[in-house]
């Protein structure tokens, strides 16, 4: 079963051309299909798989830059060099592998260059600050707005290596072997990273949680 | 207090966790989760830490990211992609033409094969000429040779098929001169000179 996000995920943006909405909706027209009809030169295809793939291409490159300008100028790149290289689509394998690997290469590019540029301090995470203010909610949103923004705080502070994992095993629902082509590595060195990254994260966690105890 | 059978158990935790064990072993960790207090609480901590993490994603709306957003970003996209081009239907090209390639040299190899094999009964089958410019079994050497075809002739032409190929033209040379040499008898001189000296 599809857990909330990844059915938002999949949901179509409004506001497409109707052509492009009736392509990328169309269940009988694979994303295969839609890149052969743009190597022969249809716009339209390429317009439905945008619209099949930004959300998703977004919420990955959000979930791991923690950053909504991050995330936007990384899908949009990611579309541009998918644009560029279609012609060198293999048609035996999975195009959302495809084009996952290029979204995770240039988020994690992105969040070295981060990392290296500055130091994050807890309080700078994004994720935290660009929550909406809980005030005025529910306290079981509330709450769980705040749990959000820990989580957030947490995986700023992992590697990226380990970050991309959790990311797309436990937010995205992935596969392990579903991850290791998209990171080209092993299954066996995704489900080490998944072992690893569990461990370091529920460590930052409970620190997290002891620091802020009364 | 832990004992040695919770070192394995605690090692498959955080994989027992998130459901990312195969049946048998996360049995086993089942098994020894019932009757062990502290493997169970370090259990109970991986799962809270974990499930934060599954939440996460769903908490709330992220400011800025809507409907509005997306259509934005689909705009940009589409946008770039037109002041690109027509470049898929250039590389595949390139694609094309590249196997074209391959095809029109690995043609070129058989049919230059079939070409050499059907000269004279067989152009690889002659014995192999001397480094020292001495064909096996003619006599008068390669002292009528100008001064640039001694030189070739002098230096190894090797065993492979370009030097037999260049020992060749050699060869027939040698057999038109054979006769006098009076000065005036040039290469092109002879219209059409025998391939191969009688044997």
């Amino acid at each position: 079963m599809l857990r909330p996000i990844q059915d938002a995920e999949r949901a179509l943006p409004r506001g497409l051309p109707t052509d492009v909405e009736r392509m990328a909706a169309a269940a009988g027209v694979t994303d295969a299909e839609l890149v052969r009809r743009t190597v022969a030169g249809e716009d339209d295809a390429f317009a439905a798989l945008v619209a099949r793939y930004q959300k998703r291409a977004f919420w990955v490159a959000f979930h791991v830059l923690g950053r909504v300008e991050d995330a936007r100028d990384v899908a949009q790149e990611a579309f541009v060099r998918l644009y560029r290289s279609i012609a060198s689509y293999d048609y035996a394998r999975s195009f959302y592998t495809w084009f996952y690997r290029i979204v995770m290469n240039l988020a994690i590019d992105l969040l070295r260059k981060h990392k290296t540029s500055k130091a994050q301090s807890l309080d700078d995470v994004p994720g935290g600050i660009e929550r909406a203010d809980a005030a005025g909610e529910g306290a079981a949103a509330a709450e769980l707005k705040e749990q959000s923004g820990q989580v957030w705080q947490v995986l700023s502070r992992l590697d990226a290596k380990f970050r991309a994992v959790l990311v797309l095993r436990d937010i995205h629902g992935m596969s392990c072997r579903e991850i290791a082509p998209i990171l080209r590595v092993t299954h066996a060195t995704v489900r080490w990273r998944l072992h690893r990254g569990r461990q370091v994260f529920r460590e930052h966690w409970e620190r997290l949680h002891e620091g802020r105890a009364p | 207090m832990t004992s040695a059978a919770c070192v394995p158990v605690r090692a498959m935790l955080p994989l027992f966790v998130g459901g990312d064990l195969e049946p048998a072993p996360a049995k086993a960790v089942r098994d020894h989760l019932r009757a062990c207090a502290p493997c169970r609480r370090e259990a109970g901590s991986l799962l809270q830490a974990v499930r934060g993490l599954r939440r996460a994603a769903e908490a709330d709306p992220v400011p800025g990211v809507d409907d509005a957003m997306f259509a934005r970003l689909h705009d940009r996209v589409m946008q770039r992609v037109e002041q690109m081009g027509p470049a898929p239907r250039r590389a595949a090209f390139w694609t094309l033409l590249r196997r074209a390639g391959v095809v029109a040299a690995a043609a070129a190899l058989v049919l230059g094969g079939f070409w050499l094999s059907g000269q004279g009964g067989g152009l690889l089958q002659r014995p192999a000429i001397r480094a020292d410019g001495v064909a096996a079994g003619s006599s008068p050497g390669l002292q009528h040779l100008g001064h640039e075809d001694r030189q070739a002739a002098v230096e190894p032409a090797g065993l492979g098929l370009m030097g037999r190929l260049s020992l060749r033209t050699l060869e027939d040379e040698q057999v038109v001169l054979e006769r006098p040499f009076d000065g005036s008898a040039g290469r092109s001189t002879d219209p059409a000179p025998s391939r191969r000296a009688p044997r």
